[in-house]
């Protein structure tokens, strides 16, 4: 089964392999028994219809305004998503299952040093928010592309794709330094954690779930078992990053950003720290951060460039199709080099 | 979670998505320009989780579980499939609760103060000529913070929007406005005076004339007539 992939692994690789896939087990999935399934079904709709009585019954307080701020909010994050979920569990499918591994051979550099920057260039090409960078990137990785070049890939794309920069453009009219300034510090920020991972990063920090070769070996039932993996796996967790969103908003007082938006390094932190308890998606980020009158454009600059490659849905996406070891990892390294990069680019920008 | 739930779970994301297309309640949540990608994803969605079931691979699966299968393996369960089960939760939120549009309690977390620069006055498309003059909030709201009010100041403007009591017993005249969906929304608001607060949420149509006060608070309406509207279909303003 799984003969295949080894073949792959003979690609370019800083060092030796990668964990997650040694986790799966050598012999074939057992086949679950009829009866458990039949009784999960059970389960499952005895528990919606207790949800159904439970939400009748106790209908007052579900108005409450704040529940209901909440609600909004949390609903907005999940259906703002799914279009680019979608998008990216396709590329991440496509990656998989269609396109073959010698493809990534020619079209990197066989030197990961040199695959980075790459990788980053390549972030042009897809639109979207972060949601679904995360499992092209897991693709990439499976496929045996550079663990490096692939985290370059996933911190950049969310960043630098045209959406993004055209949707800054229009909420700074007339300030084009802002566009040439996040797109600077975003690629800076891709290309140097791509090289942080060559030089610090180990690979049994990775642990990639479980992955079953689907279907009776067609390439479209193996591309749309990679999807639908993809989809239960890594929706899951965008939700958790949703419900945390959700509860940020209802929760932290906005009269708090004001305050400090008066001075420089505590603004240019704050926004930073904002950004990524606020999960708002890279195509919106720069009307937001444009929005905030008091706040200086290197803190606004924080903001657009620490959101689309640190915040909690990110964070929630990365600890569950890498692990919690990676996550736990980077995001705080991802940060750190954001705001660095942010202030650097800021200070000499603009 | 066997593959059975697993498209029951995708199958119901699906549908309320789709759902909420139909309704036109997705205008609560995200921005217009969004809903053929939001369509074309659910249905995606619907495609993926009943895939397995059709063709060869259904015929093939249909002995057994197979292999198709996200953790389902004999050795117990990955953290996966636990998580899993959250994608429930915006389905049942969006069936059970399904919650309006942000209204007069997220407004009043914001205190709806807009700056404009002077390029964005200049990109505002012109007042029209009828008096009283029709004009969204959100461009009220920017012409505020200059000295004749944006060429506004002495006539008369008819401005919508849904009543935000004011916590000294007077209310303002609020809309939301959001860039991509209701997680970035910024209330924009006027003082209304001269007129008795209508119920909270209550959406109504004002003509008055328009005064600044400080810049840290939003502007002054002061009311003539006030008139209750129907909610419009897109309750957000756009920004950007």
């Amino acid at each position: 089964m799984s003969s295949g992939r080894g073949a792959d692994r003979a690609q370019v690789r800083p060092t030796g392999t990668i964990d997650g896939e040694g986790a799966v087990e050598s012999h074939s999935p057992v086949a679950v028994a009829p009866r458990d399934s039949s009784r999960e079904l059970t389960l499952f709709g005895a528990g919606a219809v207790g949800v159904v009585l439970l939400a009748w019954l106790f209908a007052d307080q579900l108005a409450a305004p704040q529940l209901q701020t909440w609600s909004t909010v949390f609903v907005a994050i999940c259906l703002q998503a799914i279009p680019f979920l979608i998008l990216g569990v396709t590329l991440s499918a496509a990656i998989a299952t269609l396109v073959p591994p010698s493809f990534f051979r020619r079209a990197l550099p066989q030197r990961p040093a040199l695959a980075v920057p790459v990788a980053g260039v390549a972030g042009l090409v897809m639109p979207g928010c972060e949601c679904g960078a995360v499992p092209v990137a897991a693709s990439l990785v499976r496929r045996g592309v550079a663990p490096a070049a692939a985290f370059t890939f996933l911190l950049a794309a969310p960043a630098v794709n045209p959406v993004v920069l055209v949707a800054t453009a229009v909420a700074f009219p007339g300030r084009p330094e802002m566009v040439g300034a996040r797109f600077t510090a975003s690629m800076l920020v891709a290309i140097i954690m791509g090289w942080g991972w060559l030089r610090f990063g180990r690979t049994d920090w990775i642990r990639l779930p479980r992955r079953h070769e689907g279907g009776d070996g067609s390439k479209l039932a193996a591309f749309l078992s990679s999807a639908r993996q993809d989809t239960l796996h890594a929706g899951g967790f965008l939700v958790v990053g949703g419900m945390v969103a959700a509860t940020v908003n209802v929760v932290v007082p906005a009269s708090v950003f004001d305050a400090v938006a008066e001075r420089p390094w505590l603004a240019v932190l704050a926004f930073a720290t904002l950004a990524v308890i606020v999960a708002i998606c890279s195509e919106a980020d720069a009307f937001v951060a444009a929005s905030f009158a008091g706040a200086s454009p290197v803190a606004q600059l924080a903001f657009m460039v620490v959101g689309p490659c640190v915040d909690v849905k990110l964070i929630s996406l990365q600890g569950g199709m890498f692990g919690r070891r990676f996550a736990a990892r980077f995001a705080p390294a991802t940060f750190v080099v954001a705001v660095g990069m942010a202030s650097l680019v800021g200070w000499w920008f603009l | 979670m066997s593959r059975d739930i697993q498209a029951l779970v995708l199958v119901a994301l699906g549908t309320a998505g789709l759902a909420a297309s139909a309704t036109g309640n997705y205008s609560a949540y995200v921005k217009p320009s969004l809903l053929p990608y939001l369509v074309a994803a659910c249905v995606a969605l619907i495609v993926l989780a009943v895939s397995p079931y059709f063709g060869s691979a259904g015929r093939d699966a249909a002995g057994g579980h197979g292999a198709d299968d996200a953790g389902a393996t004999a050795d117990g369960h990955d953290h996966g499939t636990r998580v899993t089960w959250l994608l429930l939760l915006p389905t049942l939120v969006l069936m059970l609760i399904a919650p309006p549009a942000l209204g007069a309690a997220a407004a009043g977390r914001d205190t709806g103060v807009l700056s404009a620069t002077d390029l964005q006055l200049s990109r505002l498309p012109p007042i029209p000529a009828a008096d009283p003059a029709d004009l969204s909030l959100l461009d009220v709201a920017m012409r505020s913070g200059f000295d004749d009010v944006g060429g506004l100041a002495g006539r008369a403007v008819r401005v919508a929007g849904f009543v935000e009591p004011a916590e000294d017993g007077g209310w303002y005249l609020s809309r939301i406005s959001i860039a991509c969906c209701a997680a970035d929304a910024l209330a924009v608001k006027v003082e209304v005076r001269g007129a008795a607060p209508p119920p909270a949420d209550t959406w109504v149509e004002v003509i008055g004339t328009i005064e600044t006060t400080s810049a840290d608070r939003p502007p002054i309406l002061n009311a003539g007539t006030v008139r209750t509207i129907p909610e419009p279909d897109m309750p957000y303003l756009l920004r950007g």
